[in-house]
Formats: C-alpha cells, structure tokens, sequence
C-alpha cells in the first residue's frame, strides 16, 4: 500500500502540474498570438494532458524506484524461481517501446507496427498464459516448498512430527560433536 | 506547437528509459530474483537444469538484440522494422519446445514414476 501522506513533497506535485498549465497557457498566448482560439485551445489542452500524464508516471515512477511499489515478484512463478515467460514479455516489452520512441524521435511521426511484430508479441503473451495454464493444472508445482512442509506436517499426529525431529535432529549433533 | 511536440518526445522518452532503468536496476540490485530461471520443477517439488529453458532465453536474446541493431542501423522508417519470418518461426518453435518440456515434467513424468 502507497503511504502518500509520509512523502510531504509529493503532496505539491498537483499544485505544480497546476502552475505549469498555467505558465503553458501563458506561452500559447504570447507565442502562437496571431492564430485562431481553437488552435490555441487545441494546444493549451496538449500542454494540460502532457503535464498530467508526465507527472502521473513520474509519481509511479518514483514509487517503484523508492520500493512502494513493490516489484519483487515481477519475474517469479507461483512456485517460487523466475518465470521465463515472464522475462521474455518483459524484454520484449523493453525493446519494442524502446524502438518505437527511437523511430518516433528521429522520423518524428508514429510509425506503423508490422504484423510480424503485433505475432511476436502474441507468440510471447500466449506462452505465458499457456504456462500459467499447465501450472494451475498441477496445483502441488505451485506451492512452495515450505507451503508443501506446513502441508504435510499438518497431516500427521502430532507424535509422528515429534519422532522425525527427532531423527532430523541427529545428524546435527553429529556433526557438532565431531566438530568439538 | 514544435516546443509541445519536444517536451512530449522529452517526457515520453525520460517516462520509458526511467522504467527500464528501474527494472533492469532492480534486477542487477537483487530485488527482482531472477534464480531458477533456467531451472524446471517436477510434479515432486524437485528442481533441476532445464535446457528447453536455456534454449529460449538464447532465442529471446539473439532476437532482442537483432531487433534492436535493427532499429539502430535505419532509426529514420515509417514502420518499425519487421522480423524475418524465418526468426518469427523460429521463435515459435522455441516457444514450442519449452511449453512441450513443460508439459512433459507436469502431466507425462508423474505417469512414468507411478508406473515404476
């Protein structure tokens, strides 16, 4: 959960996105004077939409770099260990964003996707969802092993537990004892 | 409007390199585990190498990498560049492979043990 009320600057930031529309609105006003209201209307609101958004990523931004938004299991499978599907869709994710604003910055236009792009990432996605299918068929691959432990200990009478620790604990003092 | 449309390539750009330095920070940093992603779990818990796994971390690789030369060499397109559908198919069976491999430890290997 995103504790907003700790981080006192970030309450400013909705005053800031205020003050920047307006100083956007002065701009329009003394640079694009000789063109009609809808033009300039047209370009006050792409200033307002841009501020907003900029700030709104930039605040999710800052909330993933800080450790708010926790991100620990981005990669991982149900069963404990990271999931190569999941990799995968995210490098390509990476990469094609990354393509697309390089075109854009250089051509600057948006460029068309290729269909052999749009079944990449269908290949990528499918995978996934097919993994996370083959997993959810098997419900013991998705426990961990302590889960499977607590799980089985559950089970038992509680004199059985007793008599394994017991045996468990052997070797451990074994080995102290060859230590000493 | 050029002033809106270099902010917007600003912050666009900052947006995507700043979401990818946080991840690819995390990774390197330890937050974001990557261990186990090249192993395969059986029906048992039991976790051990999987080369069907290693096999499409090579592929996804080598097609990020081509892809991204790609863009690098001609940046000034009117479509992103298009895959090879050679690589594409390639990819495919790759994706193949390791669904297969996992199948294979989670529905076919606990036939074998219980027949034993």
């Amino acid at each position: 959960m995103i504790d907003l009320k700790r981080q006192g600057w970030l309450d400013w930031i909705p005053l800031a996105c205020f003050f920047l529309a307006l100083v956007a609105v002065v701009i329009v006003l003394i640079r694009d004077a000789s063109s009609t209201p809808i033009e300039r209307l047209t370009i006050v609101v792409g200033y307002v939409i841009l501020i907003l958004l900029f700030f709104f990523g930039f605040m999710v931004l800052f909330a993933m770099a800080r450790g708010s938004i926790d991100l620990s299991q981005l990669l991982s499978e149900a069963g404990g260990g990271a999931s190569m599907s999941r990799f995968q869709l995210l490098l390509f994710t990476i990469v094609i964003a990354f393509s697309l604003f390089l075109i854009i910055l250089t051509s600057k236009k948006l460029p068309d996707i290729p269909t052999g792009i749009l079944t990449l990432l269908g290949i990528s996605a499918s995978t996934y969802a097919v993994s996370k299918g083959i997993q959810a068929s098997n419900p013991d691959m998705t426990k961990t092993g302590t889960e499977k432990t607590v799980n089985v200990d559950a089970k038992r009478a509680p004199g059985e537990a007793k008599s394994e620790n017991k045996v468990t604990d052997a070797p451990a003092n074994k080995d102290e004892g060859s230590k000493e | 409007m050029a002033l809106l449309t270099k902010l917007t390539l600003f912050a666009g750009g900052s947006l995507i390199l700043g979401f990818a330095a946080v991840v690819l920070l995390q990774v390197v940093m330890g937050r974001i585990r990557l261990d186990g992603l090249l192993d395969t779990k059986d029906a048992r818990g039991r976790r051990s190498f999987s080369p069907a796994r290693l096999q499409l971390l090579i592929f996804t690789v080598v097609v990020a990498a081509q892809y991204l030369h790609a863009v690098y060499v001609n940046p000034n397109l009117d479509s992103l560049p298009s895959l090879p559908p050679g690589a594409i198919a390639a990819l495919g069976g790759s994706h193949v492979v390791y669904l297969g491999g996992k199948a294979f430890t989670t529905f076919i290997q606990p036939l074998f043990k219980n027949l034993e």
